[in-house]
């Protein structure tokens, strides 16, 4: 399969003249088509600015990708004037945000919502469109999609928005569709139908799907593939059967044995010492190695790179130098 | 007569052992409307809740959002007045007292742990200041000196340095404020801990060092937490026993193990098999129970029985009766007509 999404060397800093925070720091990501990739790490390390980054939303003035490519189809995204990005913006790309509330407009209907976006990408007249929104709605859990097009979205539960949310993501049937937290501010229940609905567009549609969340347990039930960041850096890839079976990275495995399971023994959690270092303080050499438990000297003065076990599988981390993967067995 | 006796001595080794018993605990909030602001409905947030809590254990509170886990952790600290029903704390009722004898009898040893501590911490005063301040209101201690000693005690429990003192909220990480909210509640040395979704604003790493600190202060001071959370996970780690709550009441009340391993209650099991798990080969399969529709409105609930409407297992008597609240053996409390 052919790579849809290709992001080499990213990088997106926040500059000001007291300080520069290299929020993304030189990441690379690949996400064929119809793949679903999760992308997970701590609170500040570089998420949501990767996702925004992709989408050509990155917060200005203060922000900037200062390096890097973003391939969508082999065309570099970061070159594209705003005009274009306009249209490549929920046409070939789409996004749902955490909080559905912030990117709703709250004095406009829920249908007149979808309906412009369908009319602007789409160019349908605004029968066509109205119809094409009420199926959407329909599509994603809604039997009365045809009331629910005349309510405000205050009046509808944290779910049902974004529900409606991901019609309006669907609506051009993008290609990408990267969620940030989309199921974070939501009941597991609610969450449940959400997960449900996009596995199934992202079957039917051959939706690539870039899936932002600190949460390891969504993570495992959609993704095919994980990328861990740390720090503004990617620090381990890999499939997800393999990744939650057997973390390389001291960080993956420390943030996988910290979170308390629903089934079999209880133990005492794992936790990972300290906190996450702040952008202008980050620590010399490997930038996990003050909170690392097999943290060796080296760590503290070199910094390691991204290196390549298998076609599959990546980690930066001094323990598996040159592809020797018997360095670290579940520390 | 030999019987009667080790009866009521049965009793009052029950009273004893509860540090806290809830009896038909309501708690309503007017819903106003009009210019002239006038009550049209109310919603009902706690609807009529029942409870013992042990000393020393941790009661797990789980369910959806909005169905009323918050308000009951509010109005059992006496923070919202309860609209009806009894709260006995310690033996005594505290259901109506005023704030002065409440400050007697319990405002020192019923603490609340909030979500967002941020927001309950004042910006413009120093984690010093914030953490002195209920001692001296409550008189504790001899002088400032001996303040000062505890609450450098106080930070170094909850994993702070000692020279954190000067700083103000906004200078701490979010794992930083949760363990000051821990101090601040655990400063008056309360015996009962009402812990509001104490963890889950955090990282699952941050999570972890906050979740194994509180087991910690509760071996080493005897703690009895109410831990209130939407996380199944968390809960099953920490708490002893779980209640499951649903519009405003509960559905189902036991033991950790009978609740994870054999829940009775339809809502109870369709929130369990809703959990992400990672490591999804090595578990159970379980299969998915996928409710359809949201939490109806806790100002009109559905007749009958309040989960009805997005019921699995429906029968046609829910929709009319409303199920009891009742014992199936061992502690068990389930309300459902499958099992009347
Ligand atoms: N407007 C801004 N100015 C300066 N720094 C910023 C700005 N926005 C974000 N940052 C910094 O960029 C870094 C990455 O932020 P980002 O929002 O991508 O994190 P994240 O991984 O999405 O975290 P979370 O899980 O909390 O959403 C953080 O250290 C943050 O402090
Ligand atoms: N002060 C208030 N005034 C009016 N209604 C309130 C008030 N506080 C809560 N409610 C309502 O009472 C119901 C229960 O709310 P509560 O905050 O207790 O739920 P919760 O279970 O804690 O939810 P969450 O998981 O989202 O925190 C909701 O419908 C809410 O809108
Ligand atoms: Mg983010
Ligand atoms: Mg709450």
């Amino acid at each position: 399969m052919s790579a849809l999404l290709e992001v080499k060397n990213l990088k997106t800093y926040f500059v000001s003249k007291k300080r520069v925070v290299p929020a993304v720091d030189g990441v690379d990501i690949t996400i064929r088509k119809g793949e679903t990739v999760g992308l997970v790490g701590e609170s500040g390390c570089g998420k949501s600015m990767t996702s925004l980054s992709i989408i050509g939303l990155v917060p200005s003035p203060g922000g900037k990708i200062v390096d890097g490519q973003i391939l969508l189809d082999g065309v570099n995204l970061v070159d594209l004037s705003e005009n274009n990005m306009c249209k490549v913006r929920g046409r070939d790309i789409a996004m749902i945000f955490q909080e559905p509330m912030t990117s709703l407009n709250p004095v406009l209907t829920v249908g007149e919502q979808i309906i412009e976006v369908i009319m602007y990408h789409l160019q349908l007249n605004r029968s066509d469109a109205t119809q094409k929104a009420i199926n959407l709605l329909k599509m994603v859990g809604f039997p009365r999609a045809d009331k629910i097009i005349k309510e405000y979205p205050h009046r509808l539960s944290g779910g049902m928005r974004q529900r409606v949310m991901i019609a309006m993501a669907m609506s051009c049937n993008p290609k990408l569709l990267i969620a940030d937290e989309p199921t974070t501010a939501l009941d597991v229940t609610i969450q449940a139908q959400v997960l449900e609905l996009m596995k199934e567009l992202s079957r039917k549609f051959e939706t690539s799907i870039l899936l932002v969340t600190h949460d390891l347990g969504v993570v495992s039930e959609l993704a095919e593939r994980v990328i861990v960041m740390y720090a503004g850096q990617v620090v381990e890839e890999a499939l997800v059967d393999d990744i939650f079976d057997k973390p390389y990275h001291p960080y993956t495995e420390g943030l996988i044995d910290s979170v308390p399971l629903i089934e079999g023994a209880i133990t005492r959690l794992n936790s990972i010492p300290g906190n996450v270092p702040s952008p202008e303080e980050m620590p010399k050499g490997c930038r996990f190695a003050p909170r690392c438990r097999v943290a060796f000297d080296r760590c503290y003065s070199e910094e390691p790179t991204l290196q390549s076990i298998s076609t599959s599988r990546f980690v930066r981390c001094f323990l598996y130098e040159e592809g020797e993967v018997n360095g670290c067995s579940r520390l | 007569m030999q019987q009667t006796v080790t009866k009521m001595e049965k009793c009052e080794a029950k009273s004893q052992v509860n540090i806290l018993e809830v009896r038909n605990l309501k708690k309503y909030f007017p819903i106003k409307s009009g210019i002239l602001q006038k009550t049209t409905g109310h919603i009902k947030a706690v609807d009529g809740i029942n409870l013992e809590v042990k000393r020393g254990e941790t009661l797990g509170i789980v369910g959806e959002s909005g169905c009323g886990k918050s308000t009951m952790g509010r109005t059992l600290i006496r923070l919202y007045e309860p609209t009806e029903g009894e709260i006995i704390f310690n033996g005594n009722d505290i259901t109506h007292l005023s704030e002065s004898q409440l400050r007697k009898l319990m405002r020192k040893q019923m603490q609340m742990i909030f979500q967002d501590p941020f927001a309950s911490l004042n910006p413009r005063k120093t984690l010093g200041k914030i953490l002195h301040e209920p001692l001296k209101t409550h008189q504790l201690y001899a002088d400032n000196y001996e303040r000062s000693e505890r609450v450098a005690e106080l930070l170094e429990t909850v994993g702070l340095n000692r020279s954190f003192t000067n700083r103000y909220p906004h200078e701490f990480s979010g794992g930083q404020r949760q363990r000051i909210g821990i101090a601040r509640a655990l400063a008056l040395q309360p015996e009962l801990i009402i812990a509001d979704e104490a963890v889950s604003a955090l990282d699952v790493s941050i999570q972890a060092q906050i979740i194994n600190l509180m087991e910690d202060l509760q071996e080493e001071f005897n703690l009895t937490y109410i831990f209130i959370s939407h996380d199944l996970s968390v809960v099953r780690h920490i708490a002893s026993r779980v209640g499951v709550m649903y519009l405003g009441n509960l559905v189902e009340l036991a033991n950790k193990e009978d609740i994870y391993i054999e829940p009775l209650h339809p809502y109870t099991k369709a929130l369990l098999s809703a959990v992400p798990m990672i490591r999804k080969k090595d578990l159970s399969k379980r299969e998915r129970i996928v409710l359809r529709g949201d939490l109806p409105s806790p100002s009109n609930p559905p007749s009958g029985c309040v989960f009805h409407t997005r019921c699995p297992a429906k029968m046609d008597i829910c929709r009319e009766v409303i199920p009891t609240f009742k014992d199936c053996g061992s502690s068990h409390f389930v309300a459902c007509h499958l099992y009347e």
